[in-house]
Order: structure tokens, then C-alpha cells, then sequence
């Protein structure tokens, strides 16, 4: 299961990695490359790649979760609609804004802005890291308890 | 290890789900380089290399391609039986 999961996530990383660098090829082509810290540069490569690893977690516990490929899929559409509904629903319901800060697209935000503070970045990074690994530990409990008993 | 990880490569890459979303992003990426030149100058001037790349990665269509992905490969090993398999073997 653990080899699955490491061969989706790089499945899928080379591809949005090639999608990512073409697209920016084309922009370079046609204008120009523009101009970036390479540290911060790094820091948004590395971000993003954490960023991949955390929502594959997602998409892995909720496929063994529902086990059926639309109920998955709509619950995962479902998530990425309410993502920031949730954050405010726990703002209000907690009169705490830190469900905002780390909100998904708040903490995408933070990873792909150029100006951002390198400290948020690697924490934002850590978060999406932290929940890649807490969700597929989670998805082996689940397959091992529901499954395999 | 290693004959797992490559056997699962083999699996992704024979999957539908693999062609269909190379199909998408490959048509995603010829509606990008067309629309760059039938703008023209207009539309290039206003990004550069970095901003495309951050571009790509900002929206919420990153997050549905790796859920979709991600959760149509899981749950056509449980619609196949290939888990049922695996678990019997184990």
C-alpha cells in the first residue's frame, strides 16, 4: 500500500512538474523569464511538492474511506468546494483566525507568493507534509481494521 | 520494495485514468499556447516564466487532478477485486 502511494505521488508530481515547466517554458518563449530569488524560488518548489504530497493523503484516505469511485470523487469536489466554508465555520465557531492562516488556500497562497516570509513557507510545507503522513497512516489503519479483518 | 513500486508504475501508466488526464493536460497546454498567439503581444506581455509557474500551481484544478487521480486509482482496485487479491495473499 505504502509502494502504491509512493508510486502515485510520483506519477503525479512529474506530471503537474511537466505541465508546470512547459507552461512556463511557453511564457518564457514568448516574453520573458522574469526575476526570482533562487532561495525563494527553492523554497516554492519544495512547497509545492509537500503541497502534492498532502491532498494525494487526502485523495488516498477518502478512496479508502468510501471505497467507490464516485461517491471519492464527489466527496473529494465536494471538499475542494467547502475547503475555505470550513476554515470560517471554525473561525466563528472558535473566535480563533488561525483555522484562516492555515487554511488550504491561505497556506497555497503562502507557498506560491515570491514575497512571502521563507519561515511560512517551510511551516505551510511542514503542515502539508504532516498531513500527507497522518493520512496515510490513517489509510492503513483503515485498510488493515475494515479490510483485512 | 522496489518490484512493488515498479509493478504499481506499470499500473498507473496502463490506467485510463493516466490517458485521460494526459489528454487533459495536454489540451489545457495547446489552449495556453494558442491563446498565447492569437493574442499576441497584448496577453505575453503581461506574464513572465515565474508568474505562469505560479499560475499553474494557484489554482483549484491542481487539487481536483490529484484527487481525481489519486482516488480513481484506489477505488478501481477495490471495483477489479485486485485488493481482494493482495489481502488474501497476505
Amino acid at each position: 500500500m505504502v509502494g502504491q502511494y509512493i508510486a502515485m505521488y510520483f506519477a503525479i508530481a512529474g506530471f503537474l512538474l511537466i505541465f508546470g515547466a512547459a507552461y512556463s517554458l511557453v511564457s518564457t518563449i514568448f516574453n520573458q523569464f522574469g526575476e526570482a530569488d533562487l532561495m525563494a524560488l527553492l523554497g516554492m518548489s519544495i512547497g509545492t511538492l509537500c503541497m502534492f504530497f498532502g491532498i494525494a493523503g487526502i485523495g488516498t484516505l477518502l478512496a479508502y474511506v468510501f471505497k467507490n469511485g464516485v461517491a471519492s470523487i464527489l466527496v473529494a469536489i465536494l471538499f475542494v468546494l467547502s475547503k475555505d466554508l470550513l476554515a470560517y465555520f471554525l473561525k466563528v465557531l472558535t473566535q480563533n483566525s488561525i483555522f484562516i492562516r492555515y487554511s488550504f488556500s491561505n497556506m497555497r497562497s503562502i507557498i506560491l507568493d515570491y514575497a512571502s516570509n521563507p519561515k511560512d513557507v517551510y511551516i505551510c510545507s511542514g503542515i502539508f507534509l504532516a498531513l500527507g503522513i497522518i493520512t496515510i497512516v490513517s489509510s492503513c489503519l483503515l485498510f488493515s481494521k475494515l479490510d483485512i479483518d | 520494495m522496489l518490484n512493488v513500486i515498479i509493478s504499481e508504475f506499470y499500473k498507473i501508466f496502463k490506467s485510463k485514468i493516466f490517458m485521460i488526464l494526459s489528454v487533459v493536460l495536454l489540451m489545457m497546454f495547446a489552449l495556453i499556447l494558442a491563446s498565447n498567439l492569437y493574442y499576441g503581444e497584448e496577453a505575453q506581455q503581461l506574464s513572465t516564466g515565474i508568474s505562469s509557474y505560479q499560475e499553474v500551481y494557484g489554482q483549484d484544478i491542481t487539487y481536483y487532478l490529484i484527487l481525481i487521480f489519486v482516488t480513481f486509482l484506489i477505488t478501481s482496485e477495490y471495483a477489479n477485486g485486485t485488493i481482494r487479491q493482495m489481502t488474501c495473499h497476505a
